[in-house]
């Protein structure tokens, strides 16, 4: 089996403006619990997953304040550390406890294009539960996807430095690569990295607990005002169902469930799926064809936030 | 269960059998319509109440079901899918409402007390409480193509014209 120094997603932080709407969003319609508040800072929880929090946000300008992933204990970190420092990656600090909510012990740095990465173990984990049947909540976050504008050297860094693999690519005839979906763990994707007209966020995606609740949540979300602009579909790589929203923030946020996990990482061998065949991105084929249009509203607005570490 | 229910005057009198048998059968019953007999009262107040209260409590993961009694049942169909995210069926046999709660995650029952008596009443409303939503992949999509509709007057994405 791989051995990998970080173990999985563990939460995005955000900062927009509407810092208010945002949370009010997030907590009375998409499903997340406010678990801790400091001023314009607020946690999210999600109910099916023991981790802290899921999503941190905070008012300011719109930026990736960072995401985090997990570590199985203090040696991985400090060795993860040694190997950031050895391949030149500029730390903003190094091994130490973790001072905001959940605490932990843990490393800040930024990936080639200037995204703050965190990585942390013993973290203090919350209570969860198992999702009930009908219930239009998340479990956990599923994964995170971002823009760049050199998608094969932000590929390479984060495998080269966070051992991720690859595990499957989006292209097109035309521009070449246009996705590659990360893994680092059985999950099939945790991480992807898309091409973009600058570094910003794609989307970030959240695993409910089945399709009766990916079913509901999404017609929850039609109700509460927020426009779809990507599905119902089902994906080709990670077959997973997919429902993408704009959020107050201009965000893309999914609905997932079913993503597909790679349990034989020997034997898996990633493919290339040609974006202009239809069935490569809706295996349905009823979801509206991934058109410029749809592409657009994935671009988001410019990350403020490069290589500059959050106040939080 | 919680179950919502409601009828106009001429349906109030199964309504309420059918009220107090579900409650003797222990389910939580929420009653919708006229506290009393209201000769010639009318239904879209009934409906609207019983689709809303029964789309508010799935939104917060309930098992939640609807039943509407009216003298035909036409106009109570109606009335309730004019609530957003509401599916309501006549109750026509048992096999359609189980086949409607099975593909259409059909959750309230419109009874025509004109053509209905009780024990057939009991039946259907038995058949929508029993019946499981398939949570089958294409009969999910169908209904989120319906939500999305409803709220934006598209189909994933595409506006809909003749």
């Amino acid at each position: 089996m791989t051995r990998r120094l970080i173990t999985h997603l563990r939460y995005g932080a955000l900062a927009m403006p509407n810092f208010e709407e945002e949370l009010a969003f997030m907590t009375q319609h998409w499903g997340l619990s406010e678990v801790h508040r400091e001023g314009d800072v607020a946690w999210l929880g999600a109910e099916g997953t023991p981790e802290p929090f899921v999503v941190r946000l905070r008012k300011g300008e719109k930026r990736i304040d960072l995401v985090s992933f997990g570590a199985a204990n203090r040696d991985d970190v400090n060795q993860l550390h040694d190997r950031l420092v050895a391949n030149g990656v500029q730390i903003i600090h190094g091994p130490q406890a973790l001072t905001q909510f959940g605490g932990g012990y843990g490393i800040r740095f930024f990936d080639v294009d200037g995204r703050t990465v965190e990585v942390s173990t013993e973290v203090e984990l919350k209570g969860s539960r198992k999702i009930n049947e009908r219930e239009a909540i998340p479990v956990k976050l599923s994964h995170f996807v971002v823009n760049t504008t050199n998608l094969a050297q932000t590929a390479e860094w984060y495998v080269k430095n966070l051992d991720f693999a690859l595990s499957d690519t989006l292209y097109s005839d035309h521009m070449g690569d246009m996705m590659h979906f990360l893994r680092c763990n059985s999950a099939h994707h945790s991480f992807a990295i898309a091409t973009g007209p600058h570094v910003s966020l794609h989307h970030i995606s959240f695993e409910m607990r089945g399709v009766e609740e990916w079913m509901r949540g999404t017609g929850k979300i039609l109700r509460a005002g927020a426009r779809m602009v990507w599905g119902p579909g089902r994906h080709n790589a990670g077959d997973n169902t997919f429902a993408y929203f704009l959020d107050p923030a201009g965000n893309t946020i999914e609905y997932t469930t079913e993503l597909g996990t790679i349990e034989d990482e020997d034997n898996w061998h990633p493919s290339k799926f040609n974006i202009g065949e239809l069935s490569t991105q809706d295996q349905w084929g009823t979801a509206q064809p991934m058109s410029e249009l749809i592409a657009r509203e994935s671009f988001n607005d410019v990350d403020r936030g490069l290589f500059v570490a959050p106040p939080v | 269960m919680r179950i919502h229910a409601g009828a106009n005057y001429q349906g109030y009198e199964l309504g309420r059998q059918l009220e107090q048998w579900l409650k003797d059968a222990g389910h939580d019953v929420v009653w919708h319509g006229a506290s009393e007999y209201d000769f010639e009262d009318d239904y879209p107040l009934f409906a609207f109440r019983v689709g809303q209260a029964v789309i508010a409590d799935e939104d917060a993961g309930l098992e939640v079901r609807g039943l509407l009694v009216g003298g035909i049942g036409g106009g109570e169909t109606i009335a309730a899918n004019k609530v957003d995210g509401a599916r309501a069926v006549y109750g026509a046999s048992v096999d359609y409402v189980t086949k409607s709660r099975h593909h259409a995650n059909a959750s309230t029952v419109v009874i025509g007390a004109e053509y209905t008596d009780f024990e057939t009443a009991k039946q259907l409303m038995q058949a929508l409480i029993d019946s499981k939503f398939s949570s089958v992949l294409d009969d999910s999509r169908r209904i989120v193509n319906t939500n999305e509709y409803e709220s934006s007057k598209t189909i994933e994405g595409w506006t809909i014209t003749g």
